[in-house]
């Protein structure tokens, strides 16, 4: 953007665009987190009509467990308030608040990556497959897609940090770290939809008792 | 939501309370958790229960959207952009119903 006016040249920057008026990264941004949710919707989209239909689907709630699943909502919670207090830093050119957030925010996903595998382990060693019911299959492959999207939020976090700490971004510079915060809330937001629609809804009741 | 002015020179980062966002989000996800524990004791009121799931579930990541994702700050046009691609998956499910019989397929892999 030009610093100086001259009256012609402000009757030019009268006639802004969409693209002048939101950073074309940050919108490209969530264009791509729009075709992202067409994604994952699609898989829960198919999710919700092969569940619907099928009275033997196990019941989540006793196959799977909520209590390590609720630490890890928990875990992308906080870890999402981190990443917005580290925007908040640089936004006030704290560049040591924004390193100290950001690392919070990569250790946060580092972990709930870690619960993740520690609950398929554990889930396998019981017999959960993928190649079996259509319960285990849906299961690994949504946390799983969603756990990929996880590992690369963490290295995307882990750039923006590095570059963080070299000194690229300032109060005038941080649209970058804007962005990165779009895709990790992004994330944070399809785990919540995952974790209810996986974990926490109950098949009906079956029409025999058992 | 209360605004927290920067205190830098120019206060144009009129960012929202991010911690009140926490809280409320830590509220529901509590209130998903407690419900989810007591999903046995709930089966008559299934409906209420799935219904009150996806409702929270809703906000949660209407709050996370709105204020962490600065939706509610930009342009409306944004959101409008943003909202299109749900209504589309509401159609794909809503269109996926119809296949959703028994009588179609099963669970179970086919046997080889």
């Amino acid at each position: 953007m030009s610093s100086h006016s001259t009256a012609a040249t402000m009757e030019l920057e009268k006639k802004l665009t969409f693209a002048d008026v939101v950073d074309w990264g940050k919108l490209m941004m969530w264009l791509f987190l729009c075709s992202d949710a067409m994604s994952f919707g699609g898989l829960l989209a198919a999710y919700a009509a092969v569940r619907y239909q099928d009275n033997t689907w196990p019941n989540p709630l006793e196959v799977l467990g909520i209590n390590l699943t609720a630490l890890m909502t928990f875990i992308l919670i906080v870890s999402s308030v981190t990443m917005v207090k580290a925007l908040a830093s640089i936004q006030n050119g704290d560049r040591k608040g924004l390193c100290r957030y950001l690392f919070l925010t990569v250790l946060g996903g580092l972990f709930f990556l870690g619960c993740q595998a520690y609950e398929w382990t554990h889930l396998i060693h019981g017999g959960l497959s993928a190649y079996g019911h259509a319960f285990g299959s849906f299961f690994f492959i949504l946390t799983g897609f969603h756990g990929l999207h996880v590992t690369g939020g963490v290295i995307y976090n882990s750039i923006i940090l590095y570059l963080g700490k070299k000194g690229r971004y300032s109060a005038n510079r941080y649209m970058q770290v804007e962005i990165a915060g779009l895709y990790w809330h992004f994330v944070d937001l399809v785990w919540i939809l995952i974790f209810t629609f996986v974990y926490l809804i109950p098949p009906a009741e079956q029409a025999v008792s058992g | 939501m209360a605004d927290a002015h920067a205190t830098g020179a120019e206060s144009e980062h009129k960012h929202p309370n991010y911690m009140t966002v926490f809280w409320w989000l830590l509220a529901f996800t509590i209130i998903e958790v407690v419900l989810g524990w007591c999903a046995a004791y709930l089966k008559s009121w299934r409906f209420a229960y799935v219904s009150t799931l996806l409702i929270v579930a809703i906000i949660k990541a209407g709050l996370v959207a709105a204020y962490f994702m600065h939706l509610k700050m930009e342009r409306r046009l944004l959101t409008a952009i943003v909202l299109f691609p749900l209504l589309l998956l509401l159609i794909l499910t809503l269109a996926l119903l119809p296949d959703a019989s028994s009588f179609i397929w099963s669970s179970m892999p086919a046997k080889k």
